[in-house]
């Protein structure tokens, strides 16, 4: 009984908070008579979400998959980078403050030369997703390779370990908790990624991802479709982060403090 | 250089003997915070013996056991190695003051660590680590998490990890100082049936003198900063066992390396 209490507990703010903010939503709408060009009341969005149900599920398949396939290069790419930049003070001077510099750049402003680089389509779109989540994989990466405790590493220096041996046995898994930090800050981050790369390089068309159909419902002035999108692309994203976080706790369920503490 | 050369004693024959010789060491010479931790420490540790260094905080016990472990280089001094030793160095074992696991292994994996980075195959690898748990009583752990034991036995495995490659040293550095008393004579109980029946060359630095006297066949003092030996206490204890820990020779032999202690920080300060 009490254990269900405590789940109430933690269920019920986050379901009352929403409802009520959809609940404001609709009084905001109701009250001030405001148009639905402007702000559609929430019944109004599920109404157009419903009836385009196919061209927004499409849509969502389609980002999903973008975002998903531009989070493993992001992934990858960055696990990659950051752990070599780990490997040597020397790299990591030379290179990490290039890295730094680039993440000054608005990466949203590239997607435009993304596309003049490699046309319109899905393969674009990827490459935007990928640029702007690799970063936090980068610096979590190597943030976790340099706080390496000095006390276990000379359980290696007693065995007269060599660097390889000690990148693979004790750097990198020791980097795992904030090598997963980075990755959740990225799955939100491809989501973003994506749907602006949408924005400018993907085909209109019964299957255009989610970011062409709020540029097309924004021109039909389909205020009501935008939202529909809107919303299912924070789930495409809230899906994602969900998968990696899952992935985290199987991970470090184990070892770290951070997965065997309740969260909260 | 043989065994009997060093110490007289016939040990196993891979066990090592080491001897110092005006071993020092200063840290940070030459600048203000120059320390000088040790100073021409001489000492001769037979083959298959145990012996305990003992002095006050600060003296250079751990770093006589770090610069002999590689982690550490002597200011001036030499090290020689007798017994069994094959080559330059002796196959060592070290326990560190905490257990030091790594915590994404297993606890079988903690202790095959030094046998996986020198190189020996997984299916021996895995025997001789369940060898090892069974000698420190942690066979039933093999597939634990670190986090997922208590102190007493995460020391354990650290103990186990020191013994697993058969070494011919095996350095202590205070592996108990951080348990509870009741948990750490139990310890001390099974580290002394190890080395019964093991007899590998150990050097025990602890600041416990109860444990000293328990453990080891010869107990060395060590002055305050720079660290120096100033005696020694040889343990003529007839048995090892919790009831010896009550016995009237006990207490004397504690009483006298108190005593030797007590000298030595007086006579610095």
């Amino acid at each position: 009984m009490s254990r269900w209490r405590t789940r109430l507990l933690v269920i019920a703010p986050p379901v009352a908070v929403i409802a009520a903010t959809l609940l404001a939503w609709w009084l905001v709408v109701r009250i001030f008579e405001v148009p639905a060009y402007l702000l559609p009341a929430p019944g109004a969005v599920l109404d157009a979400a419903w009836s385009d149900r196919e061209r927004l599920g499409w849509g969502a398949v389609s980002t999903a998959i973008s975002a998903t396939s531009g989070f493993a290069v992001a992934a990858v790419v960055g696990v990659t980078i950051g752990s070599v930049l780990g490997l040597s003070r020397f790299l990591e001077r030379g290179f990490y403050p290039l890295t730094l510099l680039l993440q000054m750049v608005p990466l949203i402003a590239l997607a435009p030369i993304i596309v003049v680089w490699l046309g319109y389509g899905t393969p674009a779109v990827i490459t935007s997703a990928a640029i702007v989540a690799v970063f936090p994989v980068i610096a979590n990466t190597l943030g976790g390779m340099r706080s390496i405790d000095r006390e276990l590493e000379e359980v290696f220096t007693l065995a007269r370990a060599g660097a390889a041996s000690r990148w693979w046995r004790l750097r990198l898994p020791a980097a795992i908790p904030s090598i997963v930090t980075g990755l959740r800050i990225a799955a939100g981050l491809a989501v973003i990624g994506a749907i602006v790369g949408e924005f400018v390089s993907a085909y209109a068309g019964p299957r255009a991802p989610l970011g062409m159909v709020i540029v097309a419902a924004m021109r039909d002035f389909r205020t009501d479709l935008m939202f529909g999108a809107i919303g299912l692309a924070a789930i495409v994203g809230f899906l994602l982060f969900g998968i990696v976080n899952l992935g985290g706790w199987l991970l470090l369920r184990r070892w770290h403090a951070s997965a065997r503490e309740p969260s909260r | 250089m043989t065994a009997a050369d060093v110490g007289g004693i016939t040990a196993r024959s891979h066990a090592a003997g080491v001897r110092l010789r005006s071993l020092s060491r200063v840290f940070a010479p030459g600048t203000p915070a120059a320390v000088e931790a040790l100073r021409s420490v001489d000492l001769e540790v037979p083959p298959g013996s145990f012996t305990a260094l003992i002095g006050p905080s600060g003296c250079g016990k751990t770093t006589i056991l770090r610069i002999l472990a590689g982690l550490d280089e002597a200011s001036s001094g030499t090290i020689e190695y007798a017994g069994g030793v094959e080559g330059a160095e002796p196959r060592l074992g070290y326990c560190f003051q905490e257990p030091r696991l790594l915590p994404w292994r297993t606890v079988a994996a903690n202790v095959a660590l030094p046998l996986e980075l020198s190189g020996v195959p997984k299916q021996e690898r895995r025997m001789r680590a369940a060898t090892a748990l069974g000698k420190v009583e942690l066979s039933g752990f093999l597939r634990a998490m670190p986090a997922a034991l208590s102190g007493g036995m995460k020391m354990r495995a650290s103990v186990a990890r020191a013994i697993v490659a058969d070494p011919q040293l095996l350095l202590l550095d205070e592996p108990f100082g951080a348990l509870d008393d009741v948990t750490r004579y139990r310890l001390d109980e099974m580290l002394h049936a190890l080395w019964s029946t093991e007899r590998f060359t150990t050097l025990l630095v602890t600041h416990s003198i109860p444990e000293a006297v328990f453990l080891a066949e010869r107990v060395v003092v060590l002055s305050p900063r720079p660290g120096r030996i100033i005696g020694e206490v040889a343990i003529d204890l007839p048995e090892r066992t919790k009831e010896a820990r009550g016995s009237d020779q006990f207490s004397r032999l504690v009483q006298q390396v108190y005593r030797l202690l007590l000298a030595a920080m007086e006579s610095a300060a």
